[in-house]
């Protein structure tokens, strides 16, 4: 677990409602406040007016496919930190996942689900270090 | 193979020996009928004889016959009815008839070719001009035989190879659609693995908790539990689910094997048809579609994977008819008008163009640019031209048609009319 701070937002999108299901149940013994969509295109209005930590999303989708998620995330918020997932296992969607700003990428089916736990662990860990330096730079700031 | 099969079929023509010609003479008069029977034997032809027209027509259908030399004035039925009727039944139409008479004014020998006579003797006859005429209209008769028989064999070849493309197509179209059917079947496994894996940990931090903390919040202990209660049962869903989609593949796989009509439900070749077109993302993921099948099951006589071909065929001109449109919308609705099943496809594409329409169904005509690399991916038999022209082949040879109306920059619609089949007869 990602130790002490705040409790963090993840935002799951997958078009598969089953997968969301599941990928909830495994967060459920986590300190993360889980939250899924199985639209691409809500699930970007969600981050325009919510605030979330992480996102996990898949790549295809229909009507917006989720690398074209993941430029438009880091275009509106570079701080949200995206994990993505694919079942379609190809050079070109990873290294585009990497090049548009993910943190990591997972292939479908998931050889272990604790990865993915352990991958948005990583992910808070390094969203609290940063933050507390934010934090530091903005009480100097007054 | 199609070229051996094309040699094969064109063999050297040669004019059949002059005993192996029929030659029928119809005459009222004996004499005249003796006259040219003994000259056309003494050249060696096989003759039958007839006395009027009545016998002619009924002779001509029930012997062999490959020329007819015919007299004009006879008692009841003259030459010109006579020769008129012979055209007319499909079985003799393609005998050469030659008139012998003496009204050789010009009158009666347009009259003689309006009623579809091929040439004519003038009486009195005369031995050389009878020989020389009627070994003309023989070898003529032989060659057009021959091309007719050219023409037959060569449609068959060209079916026949058509077929073998089309077969070609299909397995490549199949093969990229493996590629999306596996990606499919990669979803219910993602939840049964992934399930089966929160499961045993959510047990796992149970039995922590009840070892390490004993009388722990039986809230925490209860809402756990239930979380692996709800894992499981999307495990079994998802294992489901994969079930049915491997049936699915299986029973479609399996019917594509058929190849003798048989009794089908036209909504379940439909519906089996999209479900393995989903294996083609672009399909399942970008094309709106609009699917309103009859609710009662539409039975046909058909060839499972002929149907589905053609299905897929319009389907897949829809879809790239439908590239680079801002709406692409399929509607597909299946019903049952006047004994006849229905099923019409309707895209949201550019339309075909009016001088086109008439011309989509012919043999190796197409829009498609064939190699284009920025035409979208071919799915199915296209850019060769033969797709429709396979279709309405298929559609036809069990009596059915398939309509096509188009409007430029709106869209196009298929209707294809199936006869229904009768009730299952009870044995």
């Amino acid at each position: 677990m990602a130790g002490s701070g705040k409790i963090h937002r993840i935002l799951i999108v997958d078009d598969d409602k089953d997968i969301l299901s599941m990928l909830e149940l495994a967060f459920l013994n986590t300190s993360y406040e889980v939250t899924t969509i199985d639209h691409p295109l809500q699930a970007y209005k969600m981050i325009e007016n919510e605030h979330f930590d992480m996102v996990i999303s898949d790549i295809q989708m229909p009507q917006m496919d989720g690398l074209t998620l993941l430029r438009k995330i880091k275009n509106f918020n570079g701080m949200i930190q995206v994990i993505m997932m694919t079942a379609h296992i190809t050079i070109n969607n990873t290294l585009d996942a990497f090049r548009y700003g993910a943190v990591d990428i997972f292939f479908k089916p998931f050889e272990d689900i604790n990865e993915i736990i352990l991958a948005a662990d990583n992910v808070a860990t390094k969203l609290n270090r940063v933050n507390s330096i934010l934090h530091e730079l903005a009480k100097g700031d007054k | 193979m199609p070229l051996n099969q094309i040699k094969k079929t064109l063999q050297p023509f040669s004019v059949p020996e002059k005993s192996e010609f029929d030659i029928l003479i119809v005459d009222d008069e004996f004499v005249n009928r003796f006259l040219l029977k003994d000259i056309l034997e003494q050249d060696g032809y096989r003759t039958h004889e007839a006395s009027n027209g009545s016998e002619a027509l009924a002779s001509a259908v029930n012997k062999k016959t490959d020329l007819i030399l015919m007299d004009i004035m006879m008692p009841d039925m003259d030459g010109y009815e006579t020769c008129q009727k012979l055209k007319e039944n499909p079985r003799t139409s393609n005998i050469p008839v030659i008139f012998v008479t003496a009204l050789t004014d010009t009158e009666n020998l347009v009259k003689g070719f309006s009623v579809g006579a091929e040439d004519y003797l003038g009486k009195p006859i005369n031995e050389g001009e009878v020989k020389a005429r009627v070994q003309t209209h023989l070898k003529l008769k032989a060659a057009m035989d021959k091309i007719s028989q050219y023409n037959d064999e060569l449609e068959q070849v060209v079916a026949e190879s058509s077929k073998e493309l089309i077969r070609t197509e299909r397995q490549a179209a199949f093969g990229q659609l493996i590629q999306g059917i596996v990606h499919n079947l990669k979803g219910p496994l993602t939840t049964i693995r992934g399930g089966s894996q929160a499961c045993r940990a959510t047990l796992f931090s149970i039995r922590k908790d009840m070892e390490e903390t004993p009388g722990s919040d039986p809230d925490h202990i209860i809402k756990l539990t239930n979380g692996a209660i709800k894992a499981i049962e999307l495990t079994e869903t998802a294992s489901g689910r994969l079930t049915d989609m491997i049936n699915a593949l299986m029973s479609k796989s399996s019917a594509d094997q058929a190849d003798k009509p048989e009794r089908q439900d036209l909504n379940s070749l439909v519906k089996a048809e999209l479900d393995f077109m989903e294996g083609d993302l672009h399909f399942k993921h970008h094309i709106k579609k609009n699917i309103d099948l009859a609710a009662e099951p539409i039975p046909i006589m058909a060839i499972a994977p002929e149907i589905a071909q053609v299905f897929n065929n319009i389907l897949s001109n829809a879809i790239d008819a439908m590239h680079g449109s801002a709406d692409q919308t399929i509607s597909i609705t299946t019903t049952t008008r006047n004994h006849y099943a229905w099923l019409s496809i309707s895209d949201t594409g550019g339309g075909i163009a009016p001088e086109n329409i008439h011309k989509i169904f012919d043999p190796f005509f197409t829009t498609k640019p064939k190699h284009d690399s920025d035409a979208p991916t071919p799915k199915g038999p296209i850019g060769t031209g033969l797709g429709l022209y396979m279709c309405m082949r298929s559609i036809k040879k069990i009596n059915g048609d398939i309509l096509v109306e188009s409007t430029p920059d709106k869209g196009t619609t298929f209707k294809i009319k199936i006869p229904l089949a009768g009730p299952i007869e009870m044995s």
